[in-house]
Order: structure tokens, then C-alpha cells, then sequence
């Protein structure tokens, strides 16, 4: 997704408790926004907020084993190892995980998940954000 | 629609060649003539549209501005018209997601 507008509505339409839900579909082989996403969610969970991320299409890309092919990749290990340390899972899109035996190296928690269930995680969301 | 005392949070990170720049515009004036409170966060390629005159001319009409310091750090923007809009980092951004009745992400 090269570009997109995240809406989230009224205040009360979702508990104030909800996750704030940052979605990650660009390539970070070819772009930086993958990682400014990235770092963009880490600095809302420095807030003290529940975030979720959703990593689908090239964006699974994020957990490729070697950063130096990925724009910003030592941004994208820091941001990655700070994400981890504080036990917050990716959610990836299934059909999207690439069967590359070191896709995710590091072993980062990783939830599977398929479209229709990214749908829901969006709709749930208190505020979403998508790079 | 009267949106008086309602505050409106706008994430702007396209620069200025994106149609986004237009949206972000269009929809902070008309919130503003609503009466709304109007929160504009630029982030990433969005610090570059410190350099369009209809973004700049925002906090005139009332428009609370928010710079990301790190985006034209790395850019290599200088930091100007700091009287009229505040250059900050993330904590502020969430301070935005949390404290708005409405948040739009224009990415």
C-alpha cells in the first residue's frame, strides 16, 4: 500500500481500552516507511498504549533475517529487538510469510493470521494506522 | 455539523507531491470553520509540507501544529516559525491518538 487513510471514529464507538492498531503493507526492500511505521508504533507503545501490528503483503518483509537488503535496516534491528524485548507479537498474514527457512531469524513472536481476521483486528482497533 | 469544543487529530506523512497534502488542507480548514479544535501532526516526507504557504498559514486560523524533529533532522530542514507551531517527538503524537474524539491518518 503505497498510501492510505486511516479514520478511527468517534470516541466511545470502541472501548478506550482497544489497541491501537498499526498496519505495515510497504516493502521495506524499497522503502523507508515500512521502518517509520515501525517506529512510529514502538513510540506509541512507549506511551503506555496496546498496540497491534499487522504486517501484510511485502511488509512481512520487516522480519527478514538480513537488515543490510532492507532500507534503514539497522533502524528496523533495533526497533525489531526493542519490540521483542517488550514481548509485543507481529501479526502477519499468512499467505504472505515467505518460505524462507531464516524469515524471522530472530524468533519473534509471530500470529498467523488471514485477511478476513486482519479485518477484524482493524475494526476492533481505537485508532489505526496504515503505512 | 457543529463541531465546537470537539478535537480533530490529523496525521499527515506524504509530502507535497501527494494528493494527501490537498485532504490534509481542505479538511483542517473546514473543521476549523466548524468550529472544531484542529490538531495537525506532520511526520516522515509530511515535514516537507512546512514548505506549502496553505499548510503554513493553518495555525493562523487556529490550528495547533505539530512538527516531528527527528523527520527534519534526518531531512536536514531547518527548524523555523517554531513561535507558530511546535517541533516535537512521539510522546506527543500519542498524546494526539489518545486525547482526540477523532484521529485521520493520511499516510
Amino acid at each position: 500500500m503505497s498510501g492510505g487513510a486511516g479514520v478511527s471514529g468517534e470516541a466511545g464507538s470502541v472501548p478506550d481500552t482497544a489497541p491501537v492498531v498499526v498496519l505495515i503493507s510497504a516493502d521495506p526492500r524499497r522503502s523507508h516507511r515500512a521502518n517509520e511505521a515501525m517506529r512510529i508504533g514502538l513510540g506509541v507503545v512507549a506511551g503506555e498504549n496496546d498496540v497491534t501490528f499487522v504486517l501484510t503483503g511485502p511488509g512481512v518483509h520487516l522480519l527478514d533475517a538480513d537488515t543490510d537488503e532492507l532500507v534503514d535496516g539497522d533502524d528496523i534491528a533495533r526497533f525489531r529487538a526493542n519490540l521483542r524485548a517488550l514481548g509485543i507479537p507481529f501479526h502477519v498474514e499468512a499467505d504472505a510469510i515467505p518460505s524462507d527457512t531464516d524469515w524471522n531469524a530472530d524468533r519473534h513472536e509471530v500470529v498467523p493470521i488471514t485477511r478476513e481476521r486482519i479485518a477484524e483486528l482493524v475494526r476492533q482497533g481505537r485508532r489505526f494506522l496504515a503505512f | 455539523m457543529d463541531l465546537t469544543k470537539k478535537r480533530l487529530g490529523v496525521l499527515l506523512s506524504t509530502g507535497l507531491e501527494h494528493p494527501n497534502l490537498e485532504t490534509a488542507v481542505a479538511l483542517t480548514q473546514t473543521a476549523l470553520d466548524r468550529g472544531a479544535d484542529v490538531y495537525l501532526y506532520l511526520i516522515d516526507e509530511g515535514v516537507r509540507a512546512l514548505d506549502d504557504p496553505r499548510i503554513r498559514a493553518l495555525p493562523e486560523r487556529g490550528a495547533k501544529m505539530f512538527v516531528c524533529a527527528y523527520g527534519c533532522q534526518k531531512r536536514g530542514i531547518p527548524l523555523r516559525d517554531s513561535d507558530r507551531l511546535t517541533y516535537c517527538g512521539l510522546v506527543v503524537l500519542t498524546d494526539l491518538l489518545n486525547g482526540t474524539e477523532r484521529f485521520i491518518a493520511l499516510n
